[in-house]
């Protein structure tokens, strides 16, 4: 038996049920993204990023023994991600709340006569 | 691999848990987390595995002749070789290059530098792969047989990357027996999901606050700037490597095994002495076990010891020597708390105590973040007025005031929080069935929101939008 020093003492849900339900929280959307992911279309642009989205990459031995292949895969793993302009837009949310900036790098200005924001350049460039 | 992806998430994870609750008994649960960690390892950068494979490899034979010669010189010279090259490859990998440049700048000699990178993990693996082949020397644990059981033990993919440092005899049994009931599995996932949104939202958000604030060049930086600068540093490193343990802990739980607590609200701390028994325990753990007791502990050249540990504590976290100089910081505090400091706190509200040992972890973390001797030299300098950069700048105050909800939130955080409520809803769930039923629907809620918003997070971060400007 392990000396009980620091041990982590779980919060347990109290009832059987629960714990079952809590535990298809976690399964249940794990395992329907992943595979809804795969047998999704991958597309490629992004209209609202006006960018392009990144694509399967191609297989090589060299790119995977860099780590590269696998850098690219979790680029486009991300960028494919179903339901992704959805989860975009919720994270712009979350973020508008907690920092009031809404894009990534910018400064948002807000003029005193309470304009709409506009995008800046990037902070800290040069 | 990390955690905080969505390729953890939704591709390795699934499969994983899968698989391994497919398993029909402990072998090939073994096997099937055995082959997972190895590809999580490799994720990154595969090269890297051949390391880890020899490091474990060494380690294994070691204690299998420990074990054999127990007692005889051979024994020992085994340990100490064994020792020698798994440190040896920590030390190559990871410090090679800082030496070589500084004695470049010593002797002003030109020695090439190694192009090797840093596998990721080494700072953790060699030192449960330590743990092992001491512990068998001591004969705290008994010799493990199987090289892939070893081999498991060193490469959990829950704790290979960003710790806690579990020791071996910790998951000896785990290895050969474990149960997960749901409530078990509930319970890691509780947990899990708890980390995943401190790495996901908090530290990410805190990461971002840092940036604007000291990142860049610290010319225009005012004194008020640099502060709550490295107060968001504060803030960054304590939600993203608590968060890891978090997730450790809670991948852990899921699986079978049970780890130990790596942080205990550290920005709490009354003391210095304090915040080290709540700040990455496991390291500390370690080097008490490992270096602290061996050497004499408290017995005989107390302060040699306490040096030697605090010097290696700040050194094991990064490659430069400003984290040398930042556990030098730390012993002389803990040194002076030890004299007279520690018994004067002790009478003093704890309120003074906290805001002692804030002060001297803010500071403490300017010497974490600037690896730069120079830009460490300017900070300090803005920081308590030496270089007059004027208390407040208008963009730093517009950047602060936006970061404000977070903020607030996140100094909320840092306190116990999660336990109180934990207490609040264990005693309310007492009450009986309906409250059982209600604690646990709060409870699922509560693990729902964490997935959604730190999935909205994760898939968030490769927003990446190309900007132009109508002129």
């Amino acid at each position: 038996m392990k000396n009980e020093k620091n041990l982590y003492k779980p919060f347990k849900p109290k009832t059987k049920v629960g714990s079952v339900i809590i535990c298809l929280i976690l399964i249940v959307p794990i395992i329907f993204f992943c595979v809804f992911s795969f047998v999704d279309k991958d597309k490629e642009i992004s209209k609202d990023e006006n960018r392009m989205l990144k694509q399967r990459p191609k297989f090589s031995y060299s790119e995977l023994f860099k780590g590269k292949l696998t850098e690219d895969f979790n680029g486009y793993y991300s960028d494919q991600f179903p339901l992704r302009d959805f989860f975009v837009g919720i994270n712009l949310k979350v973020n508008k709340l907690l920092t009031q900036h809404s894009g990534k790098d910018d400064i948002v200005i807000v003029d005193g006569a309470g304009k709409d924001d506009f995008h800046g350049e990037e902070a800290g460039n040069g | 691999m990390v955690f905080s992806s969505p390729t953890f998430l939704y591709i390795f994870l699934p499969i994983c848990l899968v698989l391994y609750n497919l398993s029909k008994n402990v072998k090939y649960k073994n096997i099937v987390l055995l082959i997972m960690s190895l590809g999580f390892y490799a994720w990154g950068e595969p090269k890297w595995i051949i390391i880890m494979l020899a490091t474990v490899l060494v380690d294994y034979f070691a204690g299998k002749i420990i074990d054999t010669y127990r007692g005889r010189p051979l024994a020992k010279a085994t340990l100490i070789i064994a020792t020698v090259i798994t440190i040896g490859f920590l030390a190559v990998f990871k410090y090679a290059n800082l030496f070589i440049s500084s004695i470049n700048g010593i002797f002003n000699s030109e020695l090439g530098l190694l192009s090797i990178g840093l596998p990721i993990g080494i700072s953790f693996y060699t030192f449960q792969a330590l743990t092992y082949v001491i512990d068998v020397y001591r004969g705290d644990t008994r010799v493990q047989k199987s090289f892939y059981k070893l081999l498991l033990y060193v490469s959990l993919f829950p704790q290979l990357i960003a710790g806690p440092i579990v020791r071996y005899v910790d998951v000896e049994n785990e290895l050969n027996y474990r149960k997960v009931s749901a409530e078990d599995f509930a319970s890691g996932v509780i947990r899990f999901s708890v980390g995943l949104t401190k790495k996901a939202v908090f530290a990410n958000i805190a990461g971002m606050l840092c940036k604007k604030l000291i990142e860049n060049d610290l010319s225009n930086a005012s004194t008020l700037g640099v502060w709550v600068g490295i107060a968001a540093f504060a803030l960054q490193i304590y939600f993203d490597f608590s968060a890891y343990s978090d997730m450790a802990i809670g991948l852990g739980y899921m699986l079978g095994f049970r780890f130990r607590e790596n942080f205990n609200y550290p920005y709490i701390s009354t003391s210095i002495s304090d915040f080290w028994r709540r700040w990455h325990i496991s390291l500390t753990q370690f080097f008490r076990e490992y270096v602290y007791i061996p050497m004499g502990g408290n017995r005989s050249n107390f302060v040699r010891n306490m040096l030697v540990v605090w010097l290696l504590t700040g050194f094991w976290h990064g490659a430069s020597w400003n984290y040398l100089l930042w556990g030098l910081y730390y012993f002389v505090f803990l040194m002076i708390e030890r004299v007279f400091l520690g018994k004067v706190l002790k009478k003093l509200p704890k309120f003074i105590g906290w805001i002692y040992s804030m002060a001297v972890v803010l500071v403490g973390w300017v010497f974490f973040y600037f690896e730069d001797a120079v830009r460490l030299k300017y900070a300090l300098s803005i920081m308590f007025g030496v270089v007059n950069h004027g208390l407040i700048d208008p963009v730093e105050k517009a950047i602060i005031g936006n970061f404000l909800p977070f903020i607030i939130i996140g100094v909320i955080a840092c306190f116990p929080v999660a336990k109180l409520v934990k207490n609040l809803l264990n005693k309310f769930s007492e009450k009986g069935k309906g409250a059982e039923v209600v604690t646990d629907v709060l409870t699922a809620l509560f693990v729902a929101f964490n997935l959604f918003i730190s999935t909205a997070a994760l898939i968030g971060s490769s927003y990446n939008p190309f900007l132009y400007f109508r002129f």
